[in-house]
């Protein structure tokens, strides 16, 4: 468990990329380590506890998500900034802006792929669906990003 | 890696420094208000699927029965999830969602609406949604008509396949919300969802997987369905049965199609098995006639700790069902045992 614990600033980095709320990121790795602690006489034996840490955080996130979608509006985030012109906005808050408006699984994805640098088997295997299932995941966010008209504007300054 | 995904990595990488620095109390839970993972409550959250399917004449020869006996397979969902299938294609939804496979009558709410190709049958057809403030209905005739089919659609990949999506916002006939709605031109299935919020439809839409065997091991047509070894012949259903999956075929337009599938945990297991025990061979045996009626198959395997599975297949018709075990075949004049799977896997 003391393996878990000292990678648990890395568990709430990604809770956090996933939320984009600390309280809840918190709340999502507090009952990612407590399930890993029940779970501890096969977890801690396997080569990967932290794996296993990750894919509960994973999967709670989503499981989540989809049951407060249904009612949850997307709207500003707890450290978003106020924008009112594209100029104003800097490359980096935008993206984030545009990652906040991606559905939980495009997201996920994205942050497992560009942040957690896994790849499209292992992030199949985390969130438990197929590797073409992945691909197409990661195909249509990024394709959303792109075809973000604000985005575009600030690439071709570029 | 181009530009955006450079800014992606970059914006990622930067923005995880603004994450809680923990550490997280294990001690105690946090006292902190928080989301009940229980299932979305009537007034705050509507998600409907239905699921359509074209006709699915193959016009080919009929595929033989995969003769390996294991169990049906059991994915690792998260809570409050369970799968919808139909044909191929399957979808997770939360699991609190009633099943309808009739289209006939009243309005439909909250629910999974899967096409049981009985719809032709029916007196009247709902032929709308409700307009009620959270409430989605859909309903959709046979394979032809489909409130879902005015909604433009474009080309698109889903879970590595041609397909076509589309969206709509308060589109009237589908109700408020956001429609999402996935069509796959090769097996003719749609699959439909309208829920307050885009990223609510887009939830449920990512999850469409197609595959010749679902996710709780069913296969997408009847005669694909997975074998198993007899059963004994002075018991349909042996009694100690640690779960069960039932794969439901379809009638009509949807004749040997997989319209449902459902697990059924251990209390639901032994009730459905004493249930089925208690039916006895046809005394009969005599030839009921009759135009026959529409009826549909019921193909339950049950599960044993010893890691066999047992299949029980289920004629289910107007007038009479039967089951077997292969070596036992009972009736059942009443509808009884439909009439309690429908209430175990939440059907209506």
């Amino acid at each position: 468990m003391l393996l878990v614990r000292s990678h648990e600033a890395a568990l709430l980095r990604l809770a956090y990329l996933l939320c984009r709320d600390s309280a809840r990121a918190e709340d999502l790795v507090q009952d990612a380590l407590l399930r890993v602690l029940r779970r501890w006489r096969s977890v801690g034996v396997s080569d990967h506890p932290f794996a296993y840490a990750r894919k509960v955080v994973i999967n709670e996130y989503l499981a989540w998500r989809r049951l407060r979608s249904a009612s949850e509006q997307v709207g500003p985030v707890e450290d978003s900034a106020v924008f009112d012109h594209v100029e104003q906005l800097a490359d980096r808050d935008l993206m984030w802006r545009l990652l906040g408006e991606l559905h939980a699984r495009g997201r996920a994805v994205l942050v497992l792929r560009y942040y957690e640098q896994l790849t499209d088997a292992e992030i199949a295997s985390i969130v438990g669906c197929r590797l073409a299932t992945v691909r197409s995941i990661t195909a249509r966010a990024l394709q959303a990003l792109r075809a973000h008209p604000m985005l575009a504007t600030i690439l071709e300054e570029a | 890696m181009d530009r955006v995904e450079t800014l992606l990595s970059e914006t990622l990488t930067e923005r995880a420094g603004h994450a809680p620095p923990g550490p997280v109390p294990l001690a105690e839970r946090s006292r902190r208000v928080r989301t009940s993972m229980t299932m979305i409550a009537a007034s705050v959250a509507v998600i409907v699927v239905a699921i359509l399917a074209a006709t699915l004449h193959t016009g080919g020869p009929t595929q033989p029965p995969t003769q390996h006996s294991a169990p049906p397979l059991q994915p690792d969902l998260p809570a409050g999830i369970r799968i919808a299938s139909y044909g191929q294609a399957s979808v997770q939804v939360p699991a609190a969602l009633l099943t309808r496979r009739s289209l006939c009558g009243g309005p439909v709410a909250q629910e999974v609406v899967a096409d049981a190709g009985t719809a032709r049958l029916c007196p009247v057809v709902t032929t709308s949604l409700a307009s009620q403030p959270g409430i989605v209905v859909w309903l959709s005739a046979a394979s032809q008509f489909t409130p879902y089919a005015s909604i433009p659609m474009s080309p698109a990949e889903v879970d590595g396949r041609d397909a076509a999506r589309g969206y709509a916002t308060d589109k009237p006939g589908l109700g408020a919300g956001v429609s999402g709605v996935v069509r796959f031109p090769a097996n003719g299935i749609t699959i439909g969802v309208t829920a307050p919020t885009r990223i609510a439809v887009d939830d449920i839409l990512s999850t469409i997987v197609i595959a010749p065997v679902n996710p709780l091991g069913c296969a997408a047509n009847l005669d694909a369905a997975t074998t198993a070894p007899p059963g004994p012949s002075d018991l349909l259903v042996p009694s100690d049965a640690s779960g069960a999956v039932s794969c439901e075929y379809g009638t009509g337009s949807t004749s040997g199609q997989l319209i449902g599938s459902y697990t059924l945990d251990p209390p639901d297991t032994a009730q459905l098995t004493t249930a089925l025990n208690a039916l006895v061979p046809d005394p009969c045996r005599c030839d009921h006639g009759g135009t026959p009626a529409p009826g549909y198959t019921e193909v339950l395997y049950f599960r044993y700790p010893d890691g066999s599975t047992l299949r029980v297949t289920g004629d289910i018709g107007a007038n009479l069902d039967s089951y077997t075990n292969q070596s036992r075949t009972v009736a059942n004049y009443s509808s009884s045992i439909s009439q309690l799977l429908a209430r175990l896997t939440n059907q209506r």
